[in-house]
């Protein structure tokens, strides 16, 4: 029994040493590591970015990591999700102008990015892609594209033809040197395509159309947006038959399409059908 | 007792003993290590205060307490009657028609629908062009919200609540965008 007691006391101690209570480091630059620490550790433990994003939870344990070090851009980003997500902008911007404070060079072309995506903020979205030619040496890719192609999209959303012709030029003749241009967007080809028909040049639009057709096959936008420069140049038997093809690819799920927003352009099979039935009234 | 068994006894006792610390340690690093804030977080961001104003008198969670569909990001994908595009023609082609406002700025609508379609839960958040809260006028807001919450353009789940959230964004009184 006596050594039983002994055991118990033991294990206790053991216990007590591994309970040791943290504690806040005094300087900075060890908070700021701290800080980081934490955020790495948790985030590949709950994925602050996944189902978590939002959470009592991973939000408290945001403000924590925060607290140690309040300039911890990569946390105040991930703490501006959620209210990004659920329609909060007032809320989300305060906390991710100050990811772009400490840390421009990653976060101002994200910006740029997110006031495009979520909000249609285009003159907001270029002005952060063109600050981000000037921080960065290199041309920055938020969410995958580079920002020629991010203004691109935005100079389209403000009518801008011509300049938003010149980025996707811009775009997809560097993407093309660099890697082929089997490699460049659909949305690139598709989004010129469409700036060039609405300037009224359809033979530009369509061979932008047909290049996708020839590389992907399958876009039930390309084929509608071909139908429609068709039609305007007294081509309705082939616009019917592009238009019984963007029904299929519609209906195949090929097609423009995002989890959180409506997509610029997108297209529904209510479109391609009143399409179909003007043709031959 | 036979001093086998004392050993055994011991033995088992002690294995059950580290894997209870185990198994505590674990759940205090994975889950226990940082406690709620349930006083500045008692819910998931976004969630809609039962509190706040309905649209429709009929208007009933069909699960209260738990997480609506699209709570994470919005229904729009499936809350519209007709679609976003039709929608948003919608509700430009009534606003310039009925409003003759000059305000600049974003209105926020966030709501839920039952059910049975019914809107409710709303909250409305009015910004200026750089996102911060500033109230706009008072009766190009109600004409808005009166129209986009009207039940006839939103479609409930069967046996869930859905949430949805609008923003609609105005230059010198003319709609710019709305989205999601």
């Amino acid at each position: 029994m006596e050594k039983f007691l002994k055991y118990c006391l033991s294990v206790f101690f053991v216990l007590i040493s591994c309970c040791k209570k943290s504690t806040v480091p005094d300087s900075l630059a060890e908070r700021q590591e701290l800080s980081r620490a934490i955020y790495d550790k948790e985030n590949k433990k709950h994925g602050f970015d996944f189902l978590y994003q939002g959470t009592p939870k991973g939000m408290t344990l945001l403000d924590q990591i925060l607290k140690l070090d309040s300039t911890n851009a990569e946390a105040l980003r991930a703490i501006s999700v959620p209210y990004l997500k659920r329609g909060l902008p007032h809320k989300w911007k305060p906390l991710f102008d100050s990811a772009v404070k400490y840390d421009p060079k990653t976060w101002q072309p994200w910006r740029g990015y997110l006031y495009l995506r979520f909000y249609r903020d285009y003159k907001k979205a270029i002005a952060d892609f063109n600050a981000s030619d000037t921080l960065t040496s290199y041309i920055d890719y938020p969410q995958g594209h580079s920002v020629d192609y991010w203004r691109g999209i935005a100079y389209l959303g403000l009518k801008d033809y011509k300049n938003s012709i010149a980025y996707f030029d811009k775009h997809i003749k560097k993407e093309t040197e660099d890697t082929g241009e089997d490699w460049v967007e659909l949305e690139a080809f598709l989004y010129r395509g469409i700036a060039e028909y609405e300037l009224g040049n359809h033979q530009k639009a369509i061979a932008d159309f047909k290049k996708i057709k020839t590389l992907f096959s399958y876009s039930a936008e390309a084929k509608y947006y071909w139908a429609q420069c068709l039609i305007v140049l007294n081509k309705k038997s082939e616009a019917l038959s592009l238009l019984g093809e963007a029904e299929t690819d519609y209906k195949n799920q090929l097609r423009l399409s995002h989890d959180y927003v409506e997509m610029p352009y997108q297209i529904y099979l209510s479109d391609i059908e009143a399409l179909k039935s003007s043709l031959f009234p | 007792m036979k001093k086998w068994l004392k050993i055994l006894l011991l033995i088992f006792g002690g294995l059950v003993l580290l894997i209870l610390c185990l198994a505590g340690y674990g759940y205090y690093n994975y889950w226990a290590k940082y406690p709620v804030d349930k006083q500045k977080y008692p819910h998931e961001i976004g969630c809609l205060d039962p509190s706040n104003p309905d649209m429709n008198d009929e208007f009933q969670r069909c699960e209260p307490g738990k997480k609506p569909a699209g709570y994470y990001h919005s229904a729009f994908k499936y809350a519209y009657k007709n679609n976003p595009t039709k929608f948003k023609r919608s509700v430009i082609s009534f606003f310039n028609k009925e409003g003759n406002y000059i305000d600049s700025g974003v209105l926020g609508i966030r709501f839920l629908i039952d059910c049975n379609g019914n809107i409710g839960d709303y909250e409305i958040n009015e910004m200026d062009v750089n996102y911060d809260l500033k109230a706009l006028n008072r009766n190009m807001v109600d004409l808005l919200l009166k129209f986009c919450l009207d039940k006839k353009h939103w479609k409930g789940i069967k046996d869930r609540d859905t949430y949805m959230y609008l923003i609609i964004r105005l230059e010198h009184g003319k709609i710019l965008e709305i989205l999601p």
